[in-house]
């Protein structure tokens, strides 16, 4: 594994990069939920309101898991919050939000959101910016882990996007891989081939549609480019991203590649069956949905970290996006607002973590879940692993469009119906219309 | 099927004419002093109590709606036909009806005459078991669309796929069934198929339990076969249900949406793309709920368009 | 028609019921499974049981999600049955000012997709403060168009001179209605009973934005939100359980549905006196 002192080096560099950015939002004028917050650092901060919010609150979430946690912790800890909870999936959510903003009609207090489409909703003006209530937890984020809009603070990732290359090591050593050897792309490409030639084994994931947009975004991010700029033009480093996609064409073309989607219903099978020994995902089908599903393999996979593209570069990697509680402007701020921050408190905190494995809140790397050697994962600290990588910025902008754009032109390169450049160019050009 | 009952008024017997074509002139033709002028109004009035409303009213501000610019937290602005000519330019919404319109072609073709042929064996004479064989064919479209969704997107998986698995039992090759544009399109037909031809035979066949046993007698009489009274008794009498079902079966496959956002998400590379879909994406997604409105006006017309195609196919002279 | 014409019926109708059967029943065995083995296409018999039903009822709301679906189904498909049938009787027997143009108001209407309305019906249920009610989606629904079309249609084919000898007796015409036409359009009431209870049983976008409290949500909701949890992962009730259970659960009413329409309006009535 990479050296002890790069991961402890590069989690003070992003609660460096996080203190920054806690002067400067201390600046910013939004009020406060009310009590004294103490600004702190590393370990997980709690600061008490007092008096605890009351009044009625509803919250519509998207994860039945942090539902259990929501009646079962976070209720009995604000007894006077008379809460009303709504539990959908993400799409249904996102309908009925459209037709409750749309009509000003019985919005509710918090709602779960994706990271990748919060500027439309932001955009409507119903949202509160959280930039003081955020205060207290300023030293634990990245600034790229907020969910900022021209300029403010509308909340904060609720599951960590990053990105991690997953593969079951025991299944390569079988065949002659070390997986733990593996530096860049190149070298995980060439294993790749190795592996499918040998037995069939796919190692890497390759999605379609809009997954692919996604996907690919991820990849973009990590290497520091991404389709927009801050101040929302199109601004692809266009020679990366033709290099990156021609190596995603290529590990479908050498057939290491398996084309699907980690939600395909037979995912898993495949997985259990071995014909599938690796993926590039985050988190939270990573560490949490893989050893759910497959327990037979425990003990075989690992966390590989995110491949470079040449072995001089700093390790890093991209985000796939994440999901957050948006807080609305209504008649119970200050419960809304206290109750999207409660997952950072120390009671809330674990929760987060059982639910969705990690955030990327570096104090979350203390707690007794971000220490947990993992035993599906032969005893790796993957918390750990994954909070120490720094957490990559990503602009999402139009993003629905985004992805039908991009998302038709990385399929036809990837199946090789035209080249990656010819795929990035008329990407561009699409979204240079949009903006 | 018993005979008439003593107590009715005699009925004089009418050779079937293939057109369906009654010989009689109607209470049409009689003057209207049967009944009040508001008479036929308070008949009508409990339904248009409900549908004025929820289905005039709704339809009529959601035409409005395509000629404004909304965006979500602002006032919407009248916008003139913008709306329009964006969404008729637009290359994604020229693909999604395209790819509807063949798909609805596709459809029909296979639906109307495998239904029609279901409820003709429905109708078979000292069938046993026909409610159960009705209630089997109903259950697809009985059970939940989203799990139905789930367990063919199972079946039509290109590694542990049910479907794939017979196949390579018997040596033949794998179908990409939802991976390859070419076939995808067939696989979501085939899945709609399967979820409403038990439905509209089980229509079809209410509407031939519906047609006199005694032409079927006087048919047989003249020395028909099985076949002749099948086309010449069943299927024109048959015509007023066939045109609802074909015209109910046309909105479904215009309105086709379900399917394809589950299984495929109008993939793979837009092959199973559909106007709804285009539609959905737009005012959900996009938020462009003016465009939104537009396209679906569009919709509207083709079905419309369509509707009356059939009612002209179909026409039976009742 | 022969005994060689019954075979080939007999064989056809049973391929056709064994593919629309076979999903389901691949649905009903999984509901029946100890843990969430979809991949084992056969498992042991012995291995059956009804835990994902204890589990699905006992710990989630499939119990609420089904009664809900159940009340709503049922309101809507009497209510649309008698609206519909009486509008239809107008359409069909009586010539009136503006008939042609409200028939054809009605049947436009079935061209805008329910994506399209949802908007304008929740504003307009929002003022008649109709929101997170059962009526919500009921009187929406019960205006079925098509239902008013396929009821047209069945009327329309009765003679003329039932209703002239009717009317020589002197009865009125609600009597017309009731007791003459609407016993022998039977089968129309049944298959349009059907469609009826069919699409308020399977509404799902209309419940999805005026049912408000999750007490109210009708199974498509529950089903669809299980649904996205499968994706998300990791629950404390496996999804799958709730899922196919959920199904199944579905299955019954609509098809206790399709029994009484088929026993009491579809077959079985007297046809002599109903002629071409």
């Amino acid at each position: 594994m990479a050296t002890e002192l790069t991961r402890r080096g590069f989690l003070g560099l992003s609660a460096a990069i996080a203190s920054t950015a806690a002067l400067a939002a201390c600046a910013k004028p939004s009020p406060a939920p009310g009590g004294s917050p103490s600004a702190t650092l590393t370990g997980a901060p709690s600061p008490t309101l007092s008096p605890l919010p009351s009044g009625p609150l509803t919250v519509w979430n998207a994860s039945s898991q942090l539902n259990d946690a929501i009646k079962n912790v976070y209720a009995p800890a604000r007894p006077d919050v008379e809460l009303s909870l709504v539990e959908l999936g993400m799409a249904d959510l996102q309908e009925r939000l459209l037709v409750s903003l749309a009509t000003s009609t019985d919005l509710p207090g918090v709602v779960s959101i994706s990271s990748r489409v919060a500027d439309q909703y932001f955009a409507t003006g119903a949202f509160l910016p959280l930039g003081g209530a955020l205060e207290p937890f300023a030293g634990g984020f990245a600034e790229s882990a907020y969910i900022t809009y021209e300029g403010e603070n509308y909340g904060y990732a609720l599951n960590d996007g990053r990105m991690g290359m997953w593969v079951n090591a025991a299944y390569l050593d079988e065949n002659g891989i070390d997986a733990a050897a593996l530096v860049t792309w190149e070298e995980w490409a060439e294993a790749g081939r190795k592996l499918k030639a040998d037995t069939g084994s796919t190692l890497f994931l390759q999605p379609t549609g809009n997954n692919a947009a996604d996907f690919f975004a991820s990849y973009l991010n990590s290497r520091g480019t991404g389709w927009w700029d801050e101040s929302g033009k199109v601004g692809v480093d266009e020679d990366v991203a033709i290099e990156t996609l021609d190596f995603m064409a290529g590990l479908v073309r050498d057939g290491s590649a398996y084309v699907g989607f980690w939600t395909d219903q037979a995912y898993w099978e495949i997985v259990r069956q071995r014909q599938v020994a690796g993926v590039q995902t985050n988190f939270a089908i990573g560490g949490r949905n893989l050893p759910t599903n497959v327990p037979e393999q425990e003990g075989q996979w690992r966390m590989a970290g995110w491949p470079r593209w040449r072995s001089s570069d700093a390790p890093g990697t991209g985000t796939y996006g994440s999901t957050f509680f948006g807080v609305l402007r209504g008649d119970n701020d200050e419960a809304a607002a206290d109750f999207a921050t409660y997952w950072l408190t120390e009671d809330g905190l674990p929760e987060i973590v059982k639910a969705f494995g990690t955030v990327p809140y570096a104090p979350v790397a203390e707690t007794a879940e971000g220490q947990a050697t993992l035993p599906f994962f032969g005893g790796q600290k993957v918390i750990e692993d994954l909070v120490s990588l720094p957490y990559p910025t990503a602009n999402y902008y139009r993003w629905s469009k985004v992805q039908e754009i991009t998302g038709f032109q990385i399929d036809q390169a990837v199946q090789g119906a035209i080249s990656a450049e010819e795929a990035i160019r008329t990407a561009v050009a699409q979204l240079a219309e949009l903006a | 099927m018993t005979a008439a009952s003593p107590a009715r008024p005699p009925v004089r017997p009418v050779a079937p004419d293939p057109r369906g074509r009654r010989a009689e002139p109607e209470v049409r033709r009689r003057p209207l002093r049967q009944h009040g002028r508001a008479l036929p109004y308070l008949f009508i009035a409990p339904y248009f109590l409900l549908f004025l409303p929820f289905g005039a009213g709704a339809v009529a501000m959601a035409v409005l709606l395509s000629f404004v610019s909304w965006d979500i937290g602002a006032a919407p602005e009248l916008t003139g036909l913008s709306n329009y000519v964006e969404v008729m330019g637009d290359p994604l919404f020229q693909t999604a009806l395209r790819n509807t319109a063949w798909m609805l072609v596709a459809y029909l073709a296979i639906l109307l005459p495998l239904g029609t042929a279901v409820a003709v064996a429905l109708n078979s004479r000292n069938l046993r078991g026909r409610r159960s064989f009705q209630v089997a064919l109903f259950i697809p479209i009985a059970a939940s669309l989203v799990t139905v969704a789930l367990v063919f997107q199972i079946l039509y998986d290109p590694n542990i796929g049910l479907l794939n698995g017979l196949l390579t039992s018997v040596g033949l090759p794998r179908v990409p069934w939802l991976t390859s544009p070419a076939v995808a399109p067939w696989a979501i037909i085939a899945l709609r198929v399967w979820r409403v031809v038990g439905y509209y035979a089980v229509i079809l066949f209410a509407g031939i339990q519906s047609i006199p046993q005694d032409l079927y007698e006087a048919a047989e009489v003249d020395g028909a076969d099985a076949w002749s009274r099948l086309r010449h008794v069943t299927l024109p009498l048959l015509r007023p249900v066939t045109l609802f079902v074909a015209i109910a079966a046309s909105i479904g496959g215009w309105e086709l949406f379900a399917e394809p956002q589950i299984l495929t998400e109008g993939g793979p590379l837009r092959s199973t793309m559909t106007a709804v879909m285009f539609i959905y994406r737009t005012s959900f997604l996009e938020f462009d709920l003016g465009k939104g409105a537009a396209a679906a006006a569009v919709l509207a017309a083709c079905i419309l368009a369509t509707t009356a195609l059939l009612n002209v196919a179909f026409r039976s002279k009742t | 028609m022969n005994r060689k014409g019954s075979l080939g019926a007999y064989v056809f109708l049973g391929f056709g019921a064994f593919l629309a059967g076979f999903p389901i029943l691949w649905l009903v065995v999984s509901s029946l499974k100890p843990q969430s083995q979809f991949a084992n296409p056969v498992p042991s018999l012995g291995s059956l049981t009804f835990e994902n039903y204890v589990v699905a009822f006992t710990e989630s709301d499939v119990g609420r999600w089904a009664l809900n679906s159940l009340l709503i189904a049922v309101s809507t498909t009497i209510l649309g049955l008698f609206i519909c049938s009486m509008a239809a009787f107008s359409f069909a027997r009586y010539q009136f000012r503006g008939k042609g143009v409200l028939f054809a108001a009605i049947v436009a209407t079935v061209a805008f997709p329910d994506y399209i309305t949802l908007i304008p019906v929740f504003v307009i249920e929002r003022e008649l403060h109709l929101l997170n009610t059962t009526a919500a989606v009921v009187l929406p629904l019960a205006a079925h168009a098509l239902g008013v079309f396929l009821m047209r249609q069945y009327i329309a084919q009765l003679p003329g001179e039932l209703f002239d000898a009717f009317r020589i007796d002197g009865s009125n015409e609600w009597r017309a209605y009731w007791s003459l036409a609407m016993p022998l359009v039977r089968p129309g009431l049944g298959a349009t009973g059907l469609v009826i209870f069919l699409a308020a049983w399977n509404a799902y976008l209309l419940p999805l934005v005026v049912l408000r409290s999750p007490q109210r949500f009708t199974m498509p909701l529950g089903l669809a939100a299980t649904h996205s949890q499968l994706l998300t992962g990791n629950q404390s009730i496996d999804p799958w359980a709730i899922l196919t259970v959920g199904s199944v659960v579905s299955i019954v009413p609509l098809a206790a549905c399709l029994i009484v329409m088929q026993r009491n309006f579809i077959s079985g009535l007297t046809t002599g006196a109903v002629k071409a």
